[in-house]
């Protein structure tokens, strides 16, 4: 239990030479200690999406066709992420564009809809991470609006 | 023996309640007083106060001489539109409208009367919890409006106004009654403050971010209207009113009938898309169903993908439901099931009559839904239906698919009358999934299974895809013109209007939670 939450923790027996190479003067046990601050990171990059200095990694089960690491979120940009796992049919603004809350900026097919994704807010449309055709998951950035 | 005149010096002393220099206070942080506030909710001069000169009784930690005129919170009773309603208001000015034992004594009083009269009730809060010196006794004081809460539910409305802080226990009677409506910047819940929860688990947030009326619009849905400031926020709760019966044995007030928005005829012939993939706002359906186009929509940040609020057809109150196409293609998720639930048992409580719109692909698939217990969520919308006795008209637009078909207020889960628009699917699964498995041998052989399957599963929508199956079984009871939709939802009400349903006799159900 740390700060109230409980996690769980694998401590795998590996040998002292592998230990010796990848955590100089660690014992297992250190190292498993070291493993909940890591938790911490994840957890709280997943309830902020936007925050800087953390990327993502793009969901590997929708390995999305010419799909690029996504760079580091834009500082003071509102992500426009999708709410349901989809393929992106048409992206309708481009980097650059002033956009207007509740604008269509693109549509997402899923459960068998052409659903409209708005604008959360006004603003310039700073990134756009995805095209025509890609698969999304749930949540992840299409695009960002600063 | 003192003389009138006296009196009103006494009175009048009471009233200013914390006196002139916390009323400024109040006031500079944007807030109304207790009593300002009972005069912008009741009509004029018809507020009645009572227990003005109730008092602490507390002398433990220097409260012998602490003055807390009317104990920190005003009651009484007065009319509303000119109907009979019970309210209490916190009063910050005294001291910081916390409650003890008397303060809660006066609010039992008050709920007590509002239960025995058969009149709804009013619970205006702002107050900084418990009064820490008047110890369990002022515990035991949440316990009484809790208990008065739930014995209340179901036979009077009851509306919580947050315009300040509630904190802990103080934010359970809120939940416990129908609507909570909350002003942005003053109204504030939550069960732990911000320097407990970084305390225990170093998250850093705002009072606003936490437990403000944007975050109980959007994230949780414990708020079920939200309004930029109090004038606002009492002229909505009026509006809110006027939809609602007094108590469960009587019947909304009714309003002079008006038709639609002009050109509702032809707008409606024309919302529903044909193409079943593309969306549409169901809003402008109900909008030119209800009288003057006039709907009071409730929780409207929340669970977007299903629409619940009030309307009214020929003058009388109405509740409507629809699927939202729009947003997440109106799938059912665990929060709008959990917002339909509650909205159809208010209903049903309080016999106003339910119209429900369908258009849903089904339930919303994922890990994400299951682990969080759509099972058990998705099943309250069944049950809320089924137990519902009030009139039950549902309205299938578009898509009407396997398990949501039926949770979404079908004919066999008790609708009273199902009407459909030539746009209806009704149907086991949409066409695609469906030619899957009905087709799969003849799919497996194809030379060309794509085309064969384009062709397969046009075949299927042809034949099962429309409202005419469902309308051959009698699932479905008239095929409508959208166009007639008003008339049609207008008629069937009016056939309904004496309708009666008894229930086996029992404590009461057990709804999944």
């Amino acid at each position: 239990m740390v700060n109230g939450l409980s996690y769980e923790v694998e401590v795998e027996e590996i040998g002292a030479e592998t230990n010796a190479a990848s955590m100089p003067g660690e014992t297992p046990a250190a190292a498993s200690r070291q493993a909940v601050p890591q938790a911490e990171v994840t957890k709280a990059a997943a309830t902020a999406p936007p925050a800087p200095a953390h990327t993502p990694k793009p969901p590997a089960r929708h390995p999305a066709p010419a799909r690029k690491e996504p760079p580091a979120p834009t500082a003071g940009a509102v992500a426009v992420t999708a709410p349901l796992p989809g393929a992106v049919l048409d992206v309708k603004v481009s980097v650059g564009d002033e956009v207007k809350e509740g604008d269509v900026v693109a549509i997402l097919e899923a459960m068998k809809m052409e659903n409209e994704i708005l604008a959360p807010c006004s603003g310039r449309v700073a990134t756009v991470r995805v095209e025509p055709g890609a698969a999304v998951d749930g949540g992840d950035v299409l695009m960002e609006i600063a | 023996m003192s003389d009138w005149r006296q009196l009103e010096e006494h009175r009048r002393e009471l009233m200013a309640g914390g006196g002139q220099n916390r009323i400024e206070r109040q006031h500079a942080a944007q807030k109304w007083t207790a009593r300002e506030r009972l005069d912008a909710l009741f009509d004029p001069g018809s507020f009645v106060e009572l227990d003005l000169f109730v008092t602490h009784r507390s002398t433990l930690f220097g409260m012998a001489e602490a003055k807390a005129p009317g104990d920190g919170v005003v009651t009484g009773y007065g009319a509303i539109g000119g109907r009979l309603v019970y309210a209490f208001a916190q009063d910050f000015t005294v001291l910081g409208g916390s409650l003890g034992e008397m303060h809660a004594g006066k609010i039992h009083k008050v709920q007590d009367l509002a239960l025995k009269s058969g009149a709804p009730i009013v619970g205006i809060i702002d107050s900084g919890g418990a009064r820490i010196q008047e110890g369990i006794d002022s515990l035991n004081g949440y316990g009484g409006i809790f208990l008065r809460n739930t014995l209340s539910s179901g036979v009077i409305p009851q509306i919580s106004v947050i315009v300040g802080p509630a904190a802990g226990g103080a934010v359970y009677s809120p939940a416990l009654t129908d609507f909570v409506l909350m002003s942005e910047g003053i109204g504030q819940m939550y069960i732990t403050g911000p320097q407990v929860i970084e305390s225990v688990t170093g998250e850093k947030v705002t009072h606003e971010e936490l437990g403000g009326a944007r975050t109980h619009a959007r994230k949780s849905g414990n708020a079920h209207l939200t309004f930029a400031n109090e004038a606002d926020l009492f002229a909505g709760l009026k509006d809110l009113l006027s939809f609602l019966p007094s108590n469960n044995a009587a019947e909304p007030p009714r309003h002079e009938a008006a038709p639609p928005p002009e050109g509702f005829a032809e707008r409606l012939r024309s919302v529903v898309p044909q193409d079943p993939n593309k969306p549409y706002d169901v809003r402008d359906v109900i909008r030119d169903l209800c009288d003057r186009g006039d709907f009071l929509e409730i929780m409207p940040e929340f669970a977007k993908n299903m629409v619940t609020g009030f309307g009214r057809i020929e003058g009388r109150a109405v509740a409507i439901v629809g699927n939202q196409p729009r947003v997440l293609a109106g799938c059912l998720d665990i929060d709008a099931s959990d917002k339909l639930a509650r909205f159809v048992r208010f209903a049903d409580s309080f016999s106003i009559p339910l119209v429900t719109f369908v258009d849903t692909p089904g339930y919303l698939p994922g890990t994400k839904q299951e682990y969080g217990g759509i099972i058990r969520h998705g099943a309250k919308v069944l049950y809320a239906y089924a137990e519902a006795s009030v009139a039950k008209v549902s309205v299938v637009l578009r898509k009407a698919y396997g398990g949501a078909y039926l949770a979404m207020c079908s004919r066999s889960l008790g609708a009273d009358i199902v009407l459909a628009f030539p746009t209806a699917e009704v149907a086991v699964m949409g066409p695609d999934g469906a030619a899957n498995i009905i087709f799969r041998r003849e799919l497996e052989s194809a030379t060309d299974p794509v085309a064969e399957r384009q062709r397969l599963v046009e075949t299927y929508r042809a034949e099962f895809a429309s409202p005419f199956v469902a309308a051959a079984h009698g699932y479905v009871d008239q095929v409508i013109d959208p166009g007639e939709l008003r008339a049609s939802v207008a008629h069937a009400l009016w056939a309904l209007k004496e309708k009666r349903e008894d229930r086996h006799a029992k404590k009461h159900g057990n709804i999944p939670l």
